[in-house]
């Protein structure tokens, strides 16, 4: 019996701990090449909402300048670029990315394509689906990929009764339609880069290789959002 | 020992295992203070009218004002205050973020060239 319940419990703990690679294993090159600055590209807007690209542009800087990484300062870029003939992401986004680099003095340029900023007021749910894709400049190569959806559900109350049943939903509905969407992908950016190695300026730089990496597609449901 | 005491006695001691390997984080205790920044630049994003860039120069105000100082804050405040015409003003925190973050001053001082021209 003793063996039995220390087997299936060793098993368990292995499972739970070893199953993901840590962030060394996962983003390797991240790891070699060191990148410190980051231009951050306007999203790729796969979604009918037009506000989408600009208001989730806006999210972008503060999750790198928290993990250690030097974005170029996004108002300026965003105006630069627009000058430059470069505001569509598209155009670069499977190309060669050396001429950021040479031109702007960056180590990696960030390309995030939305593919989902949904509000539905009749389920009353929140949908942001983003991928990240930081590139080197240097070399081209993909040193982070990630593809992070979060769904925002208020939680449903206990009712049993019909009538109880109608007012939760009416009550979630007016919770959806209060929130924004951005503070949805805010939360989507948070979650998504939270196995983003560390960068330069972060006090976990380079100690953080051991450190789970997480799913490359990650999936979560919540029910609250701050509004920051 | 008891079978119910040992299986405790197991269960105890994998909680505690499971908990101390995966579940300990510490954070960067680097992290900068953003105050009320996202909702002011996405407000501006949205619209740039005298209210929201207001908004937004008081955000960066309050930014730049403190000990650790945010990357972008220094070098986005200096270009709304010289798209504003304060050209000393803007210029002088366009130098402070290269002063602040080096890794910026390719970036600026190619924008700042083209002012010249």
């Amino acid at each position: 019996m003793k063996k039995i319940i220390i087997t299936v419990l060793t098993i368990v703990t292995i499972c739970s701990c070893a199953s993901l690679p840590n962030r060394k294993e996962a983003y390797p090159k991240i790891y070699d090449e060191k990148p410190v600055s980051i231009l951050i590209m306007p999203p790729i807007n796969r979604t009918i909402d037009v506000e989408a690209k600009d208001a989730f542009y806006s999210t972008l800087t503060i999750p790198f300048a928290q993990k250690g990484y030097i974005p170029l300062p996004p108002m300026l870029a965003m105006d630069i670029l627009k000058s430059e003939s470069a505001y569509d992401a598209e155009m670069f986004a499977n190309g060669s990315v050396k001429k950021f680099g040479e031109l702007f003095g960056c180590d990696a340029v960030l390309f995030t394509t939305i593919n989902r900023y949904q509000k539905k007021k009749i389920s009353a749910k929140i949908i942001v689906e983003i991928e990240y894709t930081l590139k080197s400049t240097k070399t081209d190569e993909i040193l982070f990929n990630r593809i992070g959806k979060l769904v925002y559900q208020p939680k449903s109350g206990n009712s049993n009764s019909l009538i109880g049943l109608a007012i939760d939903h009416a009550v979630n509905m007016l919770d959806v339609a209060l929130t924004k969407k951005v503070f949805v992908a805010r939360a989507c950016n948070s979650a998504s880069l939270d196995v983003l190695p560390e960068g330069k300026y972060s006090s976990l730089f380079l100690q953080d290789t051991a450190m789970e990496a997480g799913k490359n597609k990650f999936d979560a449901s919540v029910s609250s959002v701050t509004g920051m | 020992m008891k079978k119910t005491q040992f299986i405790i006695m197991v269960l105890v001691i994998m909680t505690g295992v499971v908990i101390t390997s995966c579940v300990t984080f510490k954070g960067n205790k680097n992290a900068y203070a953003w105050g009320d920044y996202n909702n002011a630049t996405y407000s501006y994003m949205r619209l740039s009218d005298s209210t929201n860039t207001n908004y937004l120069s008081n955000v960066y105000t309050k930014l730049i004002s403190l000990e650790r100082v945010p990357p972008t804050v220094c070098a986005d405040y200096g270009y709304l205050l010289l798209k504003a015409n304060k050209q000393t003003e803007g210029k002088a925190l366009l130098l402070k973020e290269e002063e602040l973050y080096p890794e910026s001053k390719v970036f600026i001082d190619k924008f700042l060239n083209t002012l010249q021209k």
